[in-house]
């Protein structure tokens, strides 16, 4: 048996990136490692986990495609500098927070920041899709949302990588009445 | 059940199913346990993560592969590694030019009748993972969204991010290492 493949080369394997010999031997391999076969489900689990996730802004497309398919559950529309009160939606479904950016016809990049009202960090998403035409950019709210950020979340949205171009929403989350 | 066939290489397990043995049944079993993954594994990188498609493919391939033991068609059971690997070449062959689901009354029969494999499809929670994404540092989480879910090749990500398509190779190692252990400690919850 040939020498096991590092997490690397699998995932290099998964992504379709080995030659054909290199594919063949990684393949002979996996059919007669125990370990490399547990080791492979593992990274084709998290690519696949990471193909189906919906990613936390929709670009337009995306966005009418789970209208169409009925998993949109509500819209909400916020302007820059309003506070909102939404209600997180039912399992399997999405509440899309439409952040109005106003004109946009201009604008090449836009990034954005979660933060606390306190102005803590919940991460930053570089380069995210917007709506140009509509000068919106689509937020992407999920029920478990729930169990890992606060109720309270500022959306900062900066345009074209210019920290004096950025405009803020406050969105307060409760949980679905039981 | 299968316990009593576990200890087993894969080449006896072969040579037992061949000959119709007593145990031949469960010999069957813990050779569709062993390698069912490895068939849906070939099945999501060979056809394109679909993963509807890597479970027909896998089902037909471990049916094949019992029948041509049965048969006695397999001529080299010490290499039956090599033999269901070849089995997965053809079924993916023949699903790509036919561009066809497979679901007859033997790929039915094999999928309840077959051994329970947790799929890789189902080894994460896909809440857990999605949580653990937003952890995830703002350049990292780029890329695994320009590869896995805009399916961009690594060479667009890069001119794309202005850098190498080794660096976004970097990246997407280190992404998928931090996506990993946050699932697997359960830190998908601030």
């Amino acid at each position: 048996m040939s020498a096991c493949r590092t997490t690397g080369q699998l995932e290099e394997y998964f992504q379709g990136a080995l030659g054909p010999a290199d594919e063949d031997e990684v393949e002979a391999h996996l059919f007669s490692c125990e370990a490399c076969r547990v080791e492979a489900e593992l990274v084709a689990a998290l690519v696949l986990a990471v193909s189906r996730s919906l990613p936390p802004v929709l670009s337009p497309a995306l966005f009418e495609a789970l209208q169409r398919s009925g998993r949109v559950s509500g819209t909400t529309r916020v302007e820059p500098g309003q506070t909102l009160e939404a209600t997180y939606p039912p399992q399997g479904s999405l509440l899309v927070h439409r952040l109005r950016l106003g004109e946009t016809s201009d604008v090449g990049r836009v990034d954005l920041d979660l933060r606390t009202p306190e102005g803590g960090s919940l991460g930053r998403l570089e380069a995210v899709s917007f709506d140009a035409a509509r000068g919106e950019l689509l937020v992407a709210c999920q029920h478990h949302f729930a169990e890992a950020y606060p109720a309270d979340i500022v959306f900062a949205v900066e345009l074209d990588g210019d920290p004096g171009r950025v405009l803020e929403y406050t969105v307060r989350h409760r949980r679905e009445a039981r | 059940m299968s316990d009593g066939v576990a200890g087993h290489d894969d080449p006896e397990l072969a040579r037992r199913i061949a000959a119709g043995a007593d145990e031949a049944a469960s010999c069957e079993d813990e050779l569709c346990r062993r390698y069912l993954n490895r068939a849906r594994l070939y099945g999501l990188r060979h056809l394109a993560f679909d993963v509807t498609a890597a479970e027909d493919l896998a089902q037909q391939v471990m049916v094949g592969v019992l029948e041509a033991l049965r048969e006695g068609r397999v001529q080299d059971p010490g290499r039956i590694d090599r033999f269901v690997l070849g089995t997965c070449r053809n079924v993916a062959h023949t699903m790509r030019r036919a561009e066809r689901r497979q679901s007859d009354a033997r790929v039915r029969l094999a999928r309840e009748a077959g051994p329970a494999v947790t799929p890789p499809w189902e080894l994460l929670d896909s809440r857990a993972v999605d949580l653990c994404l937003a952890r995830l540092a703002a350049r990292e989480a780029r890329v695994l969204d320009l590869l896995y879910r805009q399916e961009a090749a690594a060479a667009e990500v890069a001119e794309r991010l202005g850098t190498t398509p080794g660096n976004v190779r970097v990246i997407r190692h280190r992404a998928l290492a931090h996506l990993r252990a946050c699932v697997e400690a359960g830190e998908g919850a601030r």
